[in-house]
């Protein structure tokens, strides 16, 4: 019957509200007849999939910008973002991979040139709760850990994640044994420590000797190569960045955070190897250095410059070399403290 | 969960939860192996010793590839389509990551037809296996997924017919180039393996679509057809990337081609698919989706047609991998390797200008009905190598290890 009297085409606000409403549907607990609930889930799949296509595209047109900013308007007016997340269990695989592109592109819809997405977010905050406690459900992590990462790309967001308790339970994800949800929750780990340079630096100095305590202990000296590796690399990546300097200064005045990056520097893995020169270089360069730092650099002067004579990567790098050349130097030219 | 692609009654099945730790499996044998990762068949203990096929990644030699492969698994696991091979897990043993798979016991439709059927297969088993390949291929690029590398190896093939495209070591997905401000898809990074690659992506700066996946699919039919992807025949030395982008000798192609493909027939709905998958223009090019209602898979056979006429009689997938790899280093013996080729191109470059007029870069292709082939488009090199636009190519190792002997199983990165 539907057929024969079309009915007129919905608009991208239709579409939300009628996703709305299925959604709040969805998240009743299921009543005796089954028959119409899965009707309707079966309907509330195809809106999402609806919006999704109004949002990307499909193969026979490109997405529009008007439609677009009707949907975001409307998504956010009301609550179908926390409708949406909390019903994602309840929903089949593709449902919630498309749930999750429509999440993720949303927080970069801009209507009349603003994020609304990021308002409703720091208005609903306690929804990266949600996002982040997904990381213990090997269902729902890879889903919630990819809406997360969207989320975070907001200042705002990202911030609160930092500051919140969720911090020190990231040390535990991204060593969890199912090797997707690790490498999911270390890139979002990654993206929290690098995207926002000045909320990353606040971050870093206001909790510096919690957060570096876990770092070398749970991370640096994990039995775990991934997370021995990844945590390197990243480490790296934060010390060299400027807006972290006062944070880069500090970590290589430490006696123990040096011993960890030699032992990490003598690995028989290359690729940590070299990860580990690109801290271990700082500690060298570093003008002010402490003296406890200069000695044990002494202590180890001929080793460290072995080491370093055989030290080559596949690659030509001139950077590396010449990074080395300069270490090489520095280390050659220590006197210990006193004689100074 | 195990071997047989079961019906699924219940639309979301709780996904079986294969054991993550080592010791649970038992390795039985190597069945494939590549530049950085081998591919084990072994049983898992406590699931009443189910075969699996274990893809063992070293990660520490596959420096920057590292964040790639990340994404990889994660983009895999959540993928789930009858006709892709999806991981039932994955996790880390020391430096190397274990992705756990099913095992498909017929092995990649490029090990059956070198061990068994060198000059091609029937048109109806190609027709199964190439509709197949376009549903999971169809259902990739709904999810704004590219394979980057389809080919006959990277098609593999259970015991009882079912057919799963493997390998997304080098898929990327769309949606994230997509998102990053930029409306048009485009991925430039040179991924794939050099024969079955679109001129689009060869000749870079176009970027990679849906529809460089759709020539490496055109390609492959023409190498299910004859026994090899067209140029294959060139000795191994003429035949990797480089060779077939910046400049070839002319005599060699002809000394090669005339004795190939000669008189095999071929039915007009198969060239007209093949012939639509190669044009020059990628948007010329069908989808997959659209690929589907082609003519050539009206009344298309099903996995019983391909048991009887293919797999029947088979060795198995490990005596087939023994072979090749004994095989592979013969050749090595024999000294043709893609280091030697190296040094042969250097000697050439050396040499006069009357070796010059032979060289000549190819400039594209034309599909040639009538043979079913490729036939190349060449240019008088303008004067000057220097002139001769090189492929940036990062990953030109893996070309060399794939191009030849390696990409047996296809479940190589």
């Amino acid at each position: 019957m539907k057929g024969l009297f079309k009915s007129k085409p919905r608009t991208p606000a239709d579409v939300v509200r009628q996703t709305r409403d299925l959604l709040i549907y969805a998240q009743r607990t299921p009543d005796s007849r089954e028959s119409k609930r899965e009707e309707k889930m079966s309907e509330l799949c195809k809106n999402i999939r609806e919006m999704k296509s109004i949002l990307y595209g499909n193969s026979e047109s490109e997405p529009v910008s008007e439609a677009c900013a009707q949907l975001t308007q409307e998504f956010f007016k009301e609550n179908t973002l926390r409708l949406l997340i909390m019903c994602l269990p309840k929903l089949n695989l593709e449902a919630r991979k498309d749930a999750t592109q429509v999440v993720a592109n949303l927080q970069r819809q801009q209507v009349q040139s603003k994020l609304i997405a990021s308002d409703y977010l720091e208005a609903n905050i306690d929804l990266m709760d949600i996002l982040i406690q997904g990381y213990g459900n090997t269902d729902m992590a890879l889903h919630y850990g990819a809406m997360l990462r969207e989320c975070i790309r907001h200042q705002t967001v990202a911030r609160y994640v930092l500051e919140s308790e969720h911090m020190k339970k990231f040390f535990d994800y991204i060593q969890l044994p199912n090797f997707d949800i690790a490498a999911d929750a270390a890139a979002t780990f990654k993206e929290l420590l690098t995207r926002h340079k000045s909320t990353v630096a606040e971050f870093l100095s206001k909790n510096y000797d919690w957060f570096f305590a876990e770092y070398n202990s749970k991370l640096l000296e994990s039995s775990n190569y991934i997370t021995r590796r990844q945590a390197v690399k990243l480490l790296g990546d934060i010390l060299l960045d400027r807006s972290n300097s006062a944070v880069m200064t500090r970590y290589v005045s430490s006696r123990d955070n040096l011993r960890i990056l030699m032992n990490l520097l003598r690995e028989s893995s290359k690729s940590i190897q070299i990860e580990a020169f690109h801290v271990f270089k700082l500690f060298a360069a570093n003008q002010n250095k402490p003296a406890d730092i200069v000695s044990i650099l002494v202590a180890n002067r001929s080793k460290l410059l072995r080491l370093f004579a055989d030290f080559k990567i596949d690659k030509e790098d001139e950077q590396f070399e010449a990074d080395k050349a300069q270490v090489v130097r520095e280390i050659a030219a220590l006197e210990p403290k006193d004689h100074s | 969960m195990s071997t047989s692609s079961s019906h699924q009654e219940n639309p979301e099945p709780k996904k079986v939860q294969f054991p993550l730790d080592s010791t649970a499996y038992q390795i039985l044998d190597e069945i494939g192996f590549g530049v950085s990762a081998v591919v084990y068949k072994a049983i898992c203990l406590p699931m009443n010793n189910t075969i699996v096929a274990i893809k063992s990644i070293d990660l520490d030699q596959s420096g920057a590839d590292f964040d790639n492969i990340l994404n990889e698994t994660r983009t895999l696991s959540l993928l789930s389509h009858p006709n892709i091979l999806s991981a039932h897990c994955s996790f880390t043993v020391d430096r190397h990551l274990w992705v756990v798979m099913p095992f498909m016991s017929a092995g990649s439709l490029q090990s059956i037809i070198s061990s068994a059927f060198p000059d091609g297969l029937l048109e109806p088993c190609i027709a199964f296996v190439l509709r197949e390949t376009l549903n999971a291929m169809s259902y990739l690029h709904d999810q704004g997924h590219l394979h980057r590398d389809i080919k006959a190896g990277n098609i593999l093939i259970d015991f009882n017919g079912s057919v799963k495209v493997a390998d997304f070591g080098v898929s990327a997905s769309v949606y994230e180039a997509n998102l990053s401000g930029e409306s048009s898809i485009r991925l430039n990074d040179v991924a794939g393996t050099p024969y079955w690659m679109a001129p689009e992506v060869i000749h870079s700066n176009n970027g990679y679509g849906c529809k460089a996946d759709v020539w490496s699919f055109g390609i492959t039919a023409l190498e299910l057809a004859h026994g090899g992807p067209p140029l294959s025949n060139l000795p191994p030395s003429k035949s990797l990337l480089l060779k077939i982008t910046k400049r070839f000798r002319f005599s060699d192609y002809e000394n090669h081609h005339n004795k190939n493909y000669k008189s095999k027939k071929f039915s007009k709905a198969f060239k007209d698919l093949v012939g639509c998958c190669l044009d020059q223009d990628p948007n010329k090019r069908p989808t997959a989706e659209r690929l589907l209602r082609h003519s050539f898979f009206k009344n298309c056979r099903g996995l019983d047609f391909l048991v009887k006429n293919v797999l029947l009689g088979l060795p198995s997938v490990e005596e087939r991998f023994k072979k090749t790899r004994a095989l592979g280093e013969l050749m090595k013996e024999k000294g043709i390797n893609s280091e030697d080729d190296e040094d042969e191109e250097e000697d050439d470059e050396g040499s006069s200008a009357r070796q010059r007029a032979k060289h000549r870069r190819i400039s594209g292709w034309n599909f040639n009905e009538d043979e079913f082939a490729l036939d190349p488009v060449f240019r008088v090199e303008p004067q000057g190598d220097s002139a001769v636009k090189m492929v940036p190519f990062g990953g030109e190792t893996i070309i060399q290890d794939r191009g030849g002997i390696v990409g047996v199983e296809g479940l190589l990165f």
